[in-house]
């Protein structure tokens, strides 16, 4: 049977395609060889894992303490309502959090 | 290059449960556990604050109104990525910005102004700074503008299995599609995006 000849293109849609997974089969062996005489196909090889690289070294962005406070107050209104009211009581009245505790003993 | 794997610890069945029976507190602690999970992950695809705050809205309105349909079957990280995807794809089409007609080979590479001029910004900053070493802000926008130019189909797919480092297998169950299917969205994506970056001279 007559082998199947590797070329640039083959080479760089299986890198594409299994970029991270087990590089043990024949297919992969025949990569590995071919790479190791073809520098340009190492150098698109290094810049495809590059590319993945900076893409998941992009810092992470996070919600801001306010706006997990909108998304709390939008999903139970009520609930933020009677939170504020209970707040705005407390800072009204100072005491009563120390009354309460008295009245507990 | 080492596959990234996100390991993201799944909610106590009794939170869920009593979450289910309408206990508020429960599902806040749901909202706070994964909110930052929901919003990163719609930044990385949209490339937009606002919108990823809108986006997380949405997904927490649906999971809550849903989460009786969530029947322990599949992951509940599973089913969460797939409702802020669902989401990321309903905001695309309501803006109309999907340019739906346009194949991934006619998408003009590197013709851009904004993208060139934050390119000249990011070579002058290089001859100070390596590159790799810190992720300045010319780059990140550079990063942003070659993914937006990605169709939106395909960036899913490169978000979730590149950089959130989930599997063929799940990225498959969470965008109700067939795994050779993901395998060759992500293999275009990557092609795409390294055409991009080498258009940028980032790489």
């Amino acid at each position: 049977m007559k082998k199947e000849k590797i070329t640039c293109s083959h080479i760089r849609r299986h890198l594409c395609s299994e970029l991270d997974e087990n590089l043990n089969s024949s297919r992969c062996r025949a990569i590995q060889k071919h790479l190791k005489n073809c520098p340009e196909c190492t150098a698109y090889l290094k810049s495809l894992k590059k590319t993945i690289r900076l893409y998941r070294q992009y810092p992470e962005v996070k919600i801001s303490r306010l706006r997990e406070d909108q998304l709390l107050r939008c999903l139970f209104p009520a609930d933020r309502k009677k939170q504020t009211r209970t707040t705005l009581q407390a800072k009204k009245n100072p005491e009563s959090k120390t009354t309460l505790r008295a009245s507990n003993r | 290059l080492t596959p990234k794997r996100n390991h993201i610890a799944e909610p106590d069945p009794s939170l869920l449960q009593n979450a289910r029976d309408g206990d508020h507190q429960a599902f806040t602690t749901i909202v706070r556990t994964y909110e930052n999970l929901v919003y990163s992950f719609a930044f990385k695809v949209c490339r937009d604050r606002e919108k990823a705050s809108e986006t997380l809205q949405d997904t927490f309105v649906n999971v809550y109104r849903k989460l009786d349909q969530f029947d322990n079957r599949s992951k509940f990280t599973t089913w969460l990525y797939s409702i802020v995807t669902n989401n990321c794809l309903m905001k695309k089409r309501r803006t109309k910005l999907a340019r739906t007609t346009i194949s991934l080979e006619e998408l003009s590479l590197g013709d851009d102004r904004q993208a060139k001029a934050a390119h000249r910004e990011l070579l002058d900053s290089s001859r100070q700074t390596p590159i790799e070493s810190i992720m300045n802000r010319e780059l990140r926008n550079l990063l942003d503008t070659a993914i937006q130019a990605l169709p939106i189909d395909y960036r899913i797919v490169f978000v979730l299995r590149d950089v959130e480092g989930r599997s063929a297998d799940e990225t498959a169950k969470i965008l109700k599609l067939s795994i050779p299917a993901v395998k060759s969205r992500l293999r275009r994506a990557r092609i795409f995006l390294r055409r991009q970056l080498n258009e940028y001279a980032i790489i």
